[in-house]
């Protein structure tokens, strides 16, 4: 049983008598712990009280639940490349102004030029904001294939030119390449 | 004279046998301080056994005060080296903590814990394509700091996303709570250069603490690959397709030579478990940021799998990022 501390001696108290007091204080104590034993039977719990741990409740994430970011970028970043939509009205199948494979079509670049490509539309990748579109010509005898991506910030423009004359009967139109077989 | 008989006790003690009757006393005002000693009764017992057949030849009268005893002394603690910077007035051994930790390449601020969320591209001002992973920042918070006068560096421990507490064992929650914070999914530590790099404890980390255009060294557990050949983990070319190869077209072929060294030579590229390796990309450059939904896109890819955790800090071999 520790010993209270000494009390400070008051003023006009002597320093004795506080000592005193302290010790009666102290005695006190003891003789009243002895009792409550006594009454008790057994030994009082020294051990401090379990203190409960503090559990926080987490914040809200700053994704909307059951969002993806790749989603929510990809709408964001359509709406800021393509604020009038025309890629969107060119490039969806379902659009009444929808490319289809065989079309001519130019694209129209960013450059200071303005440069252009004219060319067939043997393919149609589509993938969001990776879309790409593969275009053939002949340029001076020589084939040149081309592929765009349709949501570059340096394609400035596709130009609808003519629809093709047959419908054709496949998506991707490789076949238009040369046989290698049968040479130049 | 004495003709004192050197014995070992089973504690090592070294204590000479003409010195039995007179060290009795003083040895036994050592023990009662010393509990890594053996009990008085334990030395008597461990010194009589020895001497039953061997008569004593000479005993000496004399108390030696100065007896030479090598007590040894149990390691207290862990026996790590704890750097305390009151004791450097001494010159600094270029093989020790202080001087290693001197000579380390750390980076300057902390990092943080983000969880990879797919990849997708994005163009830059000219057009170009850049194929971007995008990591999420999700409720990142500093849990617990490290100092080099208790624990020998400087480090930030974060913990990120958010755990049900009924999942998460006691001692986390009560070090958790004792961070103020809610308990994380995932703790991790960044160690840094000096105290400028320590962030308050529950501090929260955001895409902000990212600029765009800095480099990043990100690292991460790979994603695993299982059991597999020799071919796809170690690259070697297999066998011929065609030709009379029976069986074991991608098998590894010879593993060594003949009688010498007649046996397979330790580290031979073999068949395994792929992956599930700590994997670490450097200089990885930080193409955006979107502090609204805590995103930061990450040039390239980056290892481990989708919606696990992933380590990002500023890159060691690039320029401190000034904010």
């Amino acid at each position: 049983m520790s010993l209270p501390l000494l009390r400070l001696p008051v003023r006009g108290c002597s320093v004795a008598e506080t000592c005193l007091s302290a010790l009666r204080s102290a005695i006190s104590m003891t003789l009243e712990d002895s009792r409550r034993v006594q009454n008790a039977g057994y030994q009082l719990n020294r051990k401090p009280a379990k203190v409960p741990i503090k559990i926080l409740q987490p914040g809200p994430s700053l994704l909307p639940k059951g969002s993806e970011p790749k989603q929510l970028l990809e709408q964001k970043l359509t709406s800021e490349l393509d604020p009038t939509g025309w890629r969107q009205q060119l490039f969806q199948r379902s659009s009444p102004l929808a490319l289809r494979p065989g079309d001519v079509v130019r694209v129209v670049f960013n450059s200071e030029t303005n440069q252009t490509f004219v060319g067939t539309i043997m393919a149609i990748r589509r993938r969001g904001l990776d879309t790409s579109v593969r275009l053939r010509s002949e340029v001076a005898q020589l084939g040149v294939e081309m592929s765009v991506k349709v949501y570059s910030t340096s394609v400035k423009n596709f130009e609808f030119i003519s629809r093709a004359v047959k419908k054709a009967r496949r998506a991707k139109l490789y076949y238009l390449r040369p046989d290698e077989k049968k040479g130049k | 004279m004495i003709v004192s008989r050197v014995m070992s006790t089973q504690r090592g003690a070294v204590l000479s046998s003409a010195l039995f009757i007179s060290s009795r006393r003083i040895f036994s005002t050592i023990t009662s301080s010393r509990r890594d000693l053996p009990s008085l009764s334990e030395f008597v017992s461990s010194f009589t056994t020895h001497h039953i057949e061997e008569p004593v030849t000479t005993i000496s009268t004399e108390v030696h005060t100065n007896i030479t005893t090598t007590i040894p002394i149990a390691p207290t603690g862990s026996g790590h080296h704890r750097l305390r910077r009151a004791e450097l007035p001494l010159p600094v051994l270029f093989d020790s903590p202080q001087s290693a930790l001197s000579r380390k390449q750390l980076p300057k601020r902390a990092g943080t814990i983000a969880f990879k969320r797919g990849m997708m591209s994005i163009f830059d001002e000219n057009g170009v394509r850049i194929p971007v992973t995008i990591l999420q920042i999700d409720r990142a918070q500093v849990t617990y700091i490290k100092t080099i006068d208790q624990h020998g560096y400087f480090a930030v421990q974060v913990g990120a996303g958010a755990r049900h507490a009924k999942n998460v064992t006691k001692p986390m929650l009560g070090h958790f709570s004792k961070a103020c914070v809610a308990p994380k999914k995932i703790v991790a530590e960044f160690r840094v250069r000096d105290e400028s790099g320590l962030l308050p404890i529950s501090h929260e980390i955001t895409a902000h603490h990212f600029k765009e255009g800095q480099f990043v060294d990100i690292w991460a557990r790979s994603k695993g690959k299982g059991f597999s050949g020799v071919m796809k983990r170690h690259g070697f070319s297999g066998l011929p397709a065609s030709h009379g190869v029976s069986v074991s077209h991608r098998s590894a072929g010879s593993t060594g030579q003949s009688q010498d060294p007649g046996r397979v030579l330790k580290g031979k590229k073999m068949a395994g478990r792929m992956g599930g390796d700590n994997v670490t990309v450097q200089n990885a450059k930080v193409v955006k940021i979107y502090p609204e939904f805590g995103l930061v896109l990450v040039k390239g890819p980056v290892p481990g799998p989708k919606y696990t955790a992933v380590s990002i800090q500023d890159a060691l071999k690039k320029p401190d990022v000034v904010e």
